[in-house]
């Protein structure tokens, strides 16, 4: 189920609770109409009741029964459409509760995606300040052998100002590279 | 002037980079949706082991070269 499809069982879910709020009022109001028509009846049964009023007895008994059949033919009509009504809801929020489980997993895995791609830029920088942080101690080392004729290997002896300039180039191109990339248009500027 | 103390600051220099870079690398495993639940326990727990070493060495770094 797409959102649109999610959009349109949500509406339909309301469309059939608002026919069976109708329904119900219907019921209501006609069960109040067959009460009314009942109790015209039973007063004409009481013996305190006018003659004048109880005379009309198998007139209101007439309605009374006009009301009850009428009452009936409602109950009639109504009953199965509020059943297909009822089952059509519970089919829809079943559908609807995978849907939006579904969904809430979408959003999440996409959340997750996001994270992701941020964490892949954050370890592009920490790589880059690794490699920085490398061509520094390789300088400091280089230095150091030198200053303390601490070599292993003639060749690095012998190449030390090579390998110092090819190493304070290389940190320089890293440098250069970090602060393209990362620093802030004001670092930039300045 | 001796120079020793430059390779030492730079080389702790270097491994705290090589650390967060290790630490970062675990949160997107993490991230990735491949590991599974196990999987993403076991990462947490290195990750953790990680920051405690990470913690300890910029305690180190802040103790010997100041900020």
């Amino acid at each position: 189920m797409n959102d649109s499809e999610i959009s349109r069982a949500e509406m339909r879910i309301l469309q059939l609770k608002a026919m069976i709020g109708g329904w119900e009022q219907e019921i209501t109001q006609q069960t109040a109409a067959l009460d009314r028509a009942e109790n015209l009846v039973r007063r004409c049964d009481d013996p305190r009741t006018p003659n004048a009023i109880r005379t009309l007895k198998p007139s209101h008994a007439g309605a009374w029964r006009m009301e009850a059949d009428k009452t009936q033919a409602l109950i009639d009509d109504v009953k199965p459409k509020y059943k297909d009504a009822e089952k059509e809801i519970q089919h829809l929020e079943g559908q609807l509760t995978h849907a939006r489980a579904d969904r809430a997993d979408r959003e999440k895995q996409h959340a997750r995606l996001i994270e992701r791609a941020k964490a892949d830029t954050q370890i592009d920088r920490l790589v880059l300040e690794r490699e920085i942080a490398t061509a520094r101690l390789q300088i400091a080392q280089l230095d150091y052998n030198q200053q303390a004729d601490g070599w292993t290997h003639t060749l690095e002896r012998e190449n030390y100002g090579p390998l110092r300039a090819a190493a304070v180039y290389r940190l320089a191109q890293l440098e250069a590279e970090h602060h393209t990339a990362y620093s802030t248009p004001e670092e930039k500027r300045s | 002037m001796s120079i020793v103390p430059d390779v030492e600051k730079f080389a702790l220099e270097n491994r705290i980079a090589q650390l967060k870079l290790s630490i970062a690398k675990g949160q997107a495993d993490i991230l990735s949706l491949t590991l599974g639940a196990v999987g993403d326990e076991y990462r947490s727990s290195q990750i953790d082991a990680l920051q405690a070493q990470l913690s300890d060495l910029e305690a180190e770094y802040r103790a010997t070269y100041g900020a």
